[in-house]
């Protein structure tokens, strides 16, 4: 009897560590023989996904999507564990017709090949720890995808078209990270901090939103080499303490940067362009360092309750087609070279050229501007 | 009696697996694709006829019993979802579906309707519940929410 209760225990851990090992999952639209997801030929359908990631799913687990649509019925929460900093839980979009067990980052997807969700009214959600890479989202629901603590998302494109204001393309929390993401949201928030420390947006382009970013959880946040475009609100509204907003190109918003009443805001190496105000604060905010920014074309001011900065260029900025999506600099441009960036003055020689904005192309002979030794006179 | 409870859930299981099937010819056109808020009344219902349409996504935003599309005949609809959108007589909407109607109330939020329309609950229930919110339609406010003043408030 004790043999037999030993053996059942034996049994017992050993299906238990069997069961707890991460593991590599390959979903397609319309899944593929028993549907197990172990192999592209066994592929999880969406449904088999969805019952996985919402009841089985567990930290270390990855998911690869074949290019596809997949539609929900319902909102799409896979929280059902938690990654971990060793053992993140990913969803990877991959190219249509991939082939690889498991796929390499040359099967990734991109463009129009990203599978694509329909979010519909619903959403898409994961928790801390969520690595999702190479997708597409459309949705009207109040956010479309979301994450929490220390996620990682990648070449992700969100369009949540809803009529009603303030709805959200993403939202996360602390020291998440966005990288080459596209957000749209028609009458709301590109995206949305939630009580988010030290999280990052990096280039990336967030346009035709009411609102680009909504930073007033975003404490010591960085802003860095985005577009943003066409914004009908403000392209960062309430940026708050110790963000970093840096080498971005803002063109077309009714407010590029609201400052509101925070403090230490680094602004600095960015194009602001035919905009209705540049940077606004409520009243003057205090330690907020803002300087070698370009200035152009502000249909009311290029700042207010601010200044622009001993080393600012205000400067009537043609950049290249930014109608068509192309907000590169022209040949000889006043902002190249110019921008905030390591110089002689800190012990080091040569010229390193950083251009203000997003664009960092040299055309100047002689390698650009940039041979001042910069600093603050106070 | 054990044997008769597994035949049953045997027979639940093979039913549910034949819900989630075509009869029909599968739809190449119109499965696996985004049509949200499209409108498909004009075409010809030569496109749609004796076919089944998996996976796509027909919703219309805050419109409920959208009559979108055309007098066609005997239409499945596998794991689509077709909140908001009329159903009609000949198309064949299994559970795998969802058609559910929903439309934003005086909160601003998604609330799924009943009978005439009228709100039920929130479709983000959840959400709901853990900020301590009212999920009863009588506590819905009288006039709508003025997003500035919400923001002002924040």
């Amino acid at each position: 009897m004790n043999k037999l209760l030993l053996s059942i225990i034996g049994f017992m851990i050993i299906a238990t560590s069997a069961l707890s090992a991460p593991a590599v999952h390959y979903v397609t639209v319309a899944g593929a023989d028993t549907k197990t997801g172990a192999t592209w030929a066994t592929a999880m359908g969406y449904a088999e996904f969805e019952t996985d990631c919402e009841g089985a799913m567990e930290a270390g687990d990855t998911y690869y999507f074949e290019a596809g649509t997949y539609t929900l019925t319902s909102d799409l929460a896979c929280s059902f564990a938690t990654g971990t900093p060793a053992l993140p839980i990913s969803f990877i979009g991959v190219a249509s017709g991939t082939s690889a067990e498991p796929p390499t980052i040359s099967d990734w997807a991109y463009g129009d090949d990203r599978p694509l969700i329909a979010g519909a009214g619903y959403n898409f959600g994961c928790d801390d720890y969520c690595y999702a890479k190479n997708f597409r989202m459309t949705c009207t629901d109040t956010t479309c995808f979301y994450t929490d603590l220390n996620s990682f998302i990648y070449n992700f494109k969100v369009v949540n078209s809803s009529g009603t204001a303030d709805r959200k393309g993403m939202a996360t929390d602390d020291n998440t990270v966005f990288l080459n993401v596209e957000l749209v949201s028609t009458n709301g928030i590109g995206v949305s901090f939630n009580y988010a420390y030290r999280a990052m947006i990096l280039y990336s382009y967030i346009h035709d939103s009411k609102n680009g970013i909504n930073a007033t959880n975003l404490n010591g946040g960085t802003i860095a080499n985005n577009v943003f475009d066409t914004i009908s609100a403000a392209g960062i509204s309430n940026s708050n303490t110790s963000d970093k907003i840096y080498n971005n190109t803002f063109y077309n918003c009714l407010l590029a940067i609201d400052a509101a009443v925070s403090s230490q805001i680094l602004i600095v190496n960015n194009i602001f362009d035919n905009n209705g105000t540049g940077v606004s604060a409520d009243a003057s905010v205090p330690a907020t360092i803002i300087d070698y920014n370009v200035w152009s074309n502000s249909a009311t001011a290029d700042v207010t309750n601010v200044t622009k900065g001993e080393h600012a260029i205000t400067s009537d900025i043609t950049l290249t087609n930014p109608a068509s999506g192309d907000f590169t600099l022209p040949d000889s441009s006043v902002a190249e070279g110019v921008a905030m960036q390591v110089g002689t003055n800190i012990g080091i020689t040569g010229d390193y050229n950083w251009n203000i904005g997003v664009d960092q192309t040299d055309t100047q002979s002689g390698g650009g501007g940039g041979t001042t030794s910069y600093g603050f006179s106070n | 009696m054990n044997n008769l409870i597994k035949l049953i859930l045997l027979f639940l299981i093979i039913s549910t697996c034949a819900f989630a099937q075509c009869t029909n010819l599968i739809n190449e056109k119109y499965s696996y694709e985004d049509f949200m808020n499209k409108d498909f009344s004009k075409l010809s219902s030569e496109e749609f006829n004796n076919t089944c349409i998996i996976g796509s996504n027909f919703y219309q935003e805050n419109n409920p019993d959208s009559d979108i599309f055309p007098d066609f005949k005997n239409v499945e609809f596998v794991k689509c979802n077709l909140d908001n959108v009329l159903i009609k007589k000949e198309m064949i909407v299994g559970e795998t579906n969802t058609k559910k109607k929903m439309k934003v109330q005086n909160d601003l939020q998604d609330w799924i309707l009943g009978i005439e329309l009228k709100p039920i609950e929130p479709k983000n229930k959840a959400m709901f519940l853990e900020k301590d919110i009212s999920i009863d339609p009588k506590d819905i406010p009288l006039v709508k929410l003025d997003i500035k003043l919400l923001e002002v408030a924040k």
